[in-house]
Parts: C-alpha cells; structure tokens; sequence
C-alpha cells in the first residue's frame, strides 16, 4: 500500500481566463473543455478507484484549466464523494452560475482564486475584464449553497502590496481557508520575470501581510508554493504555515493530466507514463519518478540552514521547467538576486525554444 | 464533503528529543475540557486545543485532568503529552482538509460592510453575505 493521500485530476486544458502567471505547459486558451483524448466520467471513477486500492487515496483535487467548464463535473464530484474521498474543485471561481451550482453537491470544497481587490489589478491579473466581479458573485453563491470555501492568492510584483485586502475580501466572502502562492515560475513565465516575480522586500511585504491577517481573524493561511529561507528570514510569521515540496514522499500529489498522463506533480511537464495502461503504483515506482525527486541542489549543499531538510532547494519542478535540470535550486532564489546562482550544469530549456532570457513587457 | 474519519494516535513522542529538535521550550500544561472543546492552560495562558481530521478527540481525552508536557511554537501546539500534534500537510496549490476553519460571523460582517462601503462587494450580495454570517 503506497503512502500517497492526495492526487490531482486535471479535468480539462480549457480555461476562459489568461493568468499572467499560469504554470501550465500546456496552456491553451482556444482547447475545448473535452476533446477525444480527454479521461471520461466513467474512467476518471475507474482510475480513482484503481489508485485508492494501491494507496492512502483521501484527497482529490479537481483542477484543470476550468474544471466547471466540464459539463459532467457534478456527476464526477458525486463518484468520488461516493467514493468516501474529500473532493475540492480548484476554480477560477467566476463561473459559479446557478445552474453550475445546483448541480453540484452540496458541501462540496471550492478554492477560487482573488488576486486582488482592487478589480481592475484582479482582472488585469486574469486576464479578462469582469472577472473579479463574477467571482464575488460566485463565491457569495456558492456559500448560500452550503460549499466551503478556500481562497487562494497568487501574488507576484503586481499585487504583493493588496495582500492584505485580498485576504479580507476572502474573508468577508465566507472562505474558511487560504493559501498565500507566491508566482511560480516556468519556461512560459520566465521571460515575463522582471515584471512579473516579486522581489524580496515584496515577498516580505506579502508575509507580514498575511501574518497580521491571520492573528487578527484567526484565519488559516498556508504558505504552499515555497519560500526558500535564504531568501527571506520565515521565522517572524507564526501565524502562518508554510509548506514545502514532498518530493516523493507520503504527502506527495501526483498529477493526472486530462488525457491520463501521469506527472510527478501540478507544476511539472514531466510524464510519467499514462495511467490508462499502467497500474498507478508501477509508474510512481518506476526510474522516471525515482529520478525526478533529485538529491540537493548541489548550491544547497552548503547551506547550514535549520529548515535546510524541508526546503531542498524549493520548487524541483520549476528548476526543471526554466533550467532543464532539478540540479539546480528554485530559479525564484536566482529572480530574487540574494544568491550568487551556481553555473548552470544545462542548458536551459527555454533556451531551447522560446528563448529564457527575461523580458517583455506587462500586461494592461 | 466526505473525508477519511478513522484515525490512529501517532506514535509514542520523546518531548525533549522534540524541544531539543525546535530549540522550544518543554513546559507543563493542564488539560481540560468544556463544551466539547478541549483546552491546555500553561502558566496563566489557556489556548484550545484543535480537534479536526488530523487530531482526533479520542487522542486527546486521555489527558483531560492530567499535567503534561507542552510544546509551543508561536501560537502552535506542537506536542501535548508524548503526542506530537499533527500540522496538516501543506500542498502547493491545494487546500488540506484541516485548513478549513470558521472565522467569527462579526468579523465577517465587519469586513463585508468595509468592502460594501467601498464598492467592491454590491450591497444586494453584501446583505445575503451579512445575513448568512451574522
């Protein structure tokens, strides 16, 4: 019996907003919810009761893309509550209609996403005008039907200083559970760094923001995407919880793309085998997935830091998805310029097709 | 929302190889309990003791009436007894079902009329909110 609890199902490659900072390799904005390659209702049930008889399987993460632009998603959210599983959708929240919402079951946990609550950066982060005001809406709906609420804010150079009014709109909106991402970066976000990735003063500004939100409310933040500690000192934030990469181990969530492929992880492109053919168990066992949880960084080696065994060198997929190689620390401590970045061991893969130099210009 | 309920206690816990792991200090605190809610007073400070899927009431209630050791972090319990406290699991990107935790309604409220008075939130949605809340 494997150890995982948690998997994440990417439902679809659809979505109807443009994120500056959206990690998915495979963005696409004109994909369809459910092309001929997408996993049926039928195979999701299949393959989510295959993994949970090879594993711990408590959690499951309904991501996407959109996951409500799937027209079978409250069916697909009934199979795995039936199941006996925990079920959150991951949502840009502005799609929470009516109708969407009461075919849904009831209780069912939604995370949304708030940027901002000045409306104008929230849409300009999403890439698409209306947006925060449709999640408000939707969020106020989705309270009234009994769902539980988790706000998730992604914050990069744009919105580092309206953490804190973010975090009360989520609030004031009926969230019970919040996560505080920093951007993560990848081989498409790259070469939007220099507006796009906050710097270290920012990433202070958004700690100390989140840190006073939660003493004041007693509200639960999680610090999910990491924050290496060379970058910024984490002690002075008790108030929050600060989560590192599982790399592998028991809280570990693997990734089922939307066609079956089986990644170590969200944020990764790497495909481990597809999931249709072969047992769950046979793919996170196997060399490609071994290899992908990577020992150090070699930079990191030296580090005498007390959080040094959790951190790791940060993201290990976002090291691979910008340099080519998990060798190398999170490239959020090279964007950052605290550290000195060791040289580079690869070419980085963005080199290699849509050039990583960071440039550009930001949107709005 | 259907989530795993069994739980087992974690394993027997060595408080001082934990305090000397933290740089915390080990200090003795006295459980009780009230209302179903359980509660550790150390010194002149009592804090509640989280319940959730993570820390079951059947770990705790053998040490209502009883001095143990207390491990603090911040404003975190750690270890009670010779039982380390569960932190839920963090996971980019997703929230652990432990997260989830009710804020006062009048807090709410407070800040829906902040955000109603600024025209971020409209007042018909600010008053379904307030009523749902308050």
């Amino acid at each position: 019996m494997l150890p995982f609890r948690s998997v994440v199902l990417e439902l679809t490659e659809a979505c109807p907003h443009a994120c500056v900072h959206c990690y998915n390799y495979w963005r696409e904005q004109r994909a369809r919810p459910v092309t001929p390659t997408t996993l049926s209702r039928t195979e999701i049930r299949d393959l989510v009761r295959r993994i949970k008889q090879e594993t711990r399987l408590e959690q499951v993460a309904l991501s996407g893309g959109e996951p409500m632009l799937r027209p079978d998603l409250p069916g697909i959210v009934r199979d795995l509550t039936d199941e006996d599983l925990s079920v959150v959708v991951i949502t840009s929240g502005a799609l929470l209609t009516p109708t969407r919402l009461r075919r849904l079951p009831a209780g069912t946990a939604l995370e949304m996403s708030i940027f901002s609550a000045d409306e104008a950066l929230h849409d300009r982060i999403a890439g698409r005008k209306g947006a925060l005001r449709r999640v408000i809406e939707g969020a106020t709906r989705a309270s009234r039907h009994g769902c539980r609420l988790a706000v998730s804010v992604v914050v990069n150079a744009l919105n580092a200083h309206d953490v804190r009014r973010a975090l009360e709109l989520g609030i004031a909106l009926g969230a019970e559970g919040f996560l505080l991402n920093r951007v993560n970066v990848t081989r498409l976000t790259l070469p939007q760094a220099p507006w796009l990735v906050p710097n270290r003063s920012q990433i202070e500004e958004m700690l100390a923001a989140a840190e006073s939100v939660a003493a004041e409310f007693d509200a639960p933040i999680a610090v999910s995407v990491p924050i290496p500690p060379c970058i910024v000192d984490l002690s002075p934030y008790s108030h929050l919880h600060f989560g590192w990469c599982p790399r592998g181990g028991d809280n570990a969530y693997y990734t089922v793309s939307h066609d079956g492929k089986l990644r170590p992880c969200n944020h990764s492109s790497v495909v481990l085998g597809d999931i249709r053919r072969e047992s769950f168990a046979s793919l996170v066992n196997g060399a490609p997935a071994r290899d992908f949880w990577s020992p150090l960084p070699a930079g990191c080696a030296a580090c005498e830091h007390p959080l040094r065994d959790q951190c790791r060198g940060g993201c290990p997929a976002a090291s691979d998805e910008c340099y080519g190689t998990r060798e190398r620390w999170d490239p959020i401590v090279d964007l950052t310029g605290i550290l000195t970045p060791p040289s580079a061991a690869a070419a980085p893969r963005g080199n290699r097709d849509q050039g990583c130099s960071p440039a550009g210009t930001p949107p709005g | 929302m259907a989530i795993a309920k069994k739980r087992s206690r974690a394993p027997t816990l060595d408080v001082k190889v934990l305090s000397n792991e933290l740089g915390a200090t080990v200090k003795e605190g006295a459980v009780s309990t009230a209302r179903g809610r359980y509660f550790v007073t150390v010194g002149a400070t009592k804090r509640e003791i989280p319940i959730g899927d993570l820390n079951m009431e059947a770990d705790v209630k053998p040490f209502v009436g009883l001095k143990v050791p207390v491990i603090v972090s911040g404003r975190a319990i750690v270890a009670i007894g010779d039982l380390q406290w569960k932190r839920p699991p963090i996971l980019c990107y997703i929230p652990p079902p432990d997260l989830f935790r009710r804020i006062r309604g009048d807090m709410r409220a407070t800040l829906v009329d902040r955000y109603v008075g600024e025209g971020v939130i409209p007042a018909r949605l600010g008053k379904q909110l307030v009523e749902r809340f308050g």
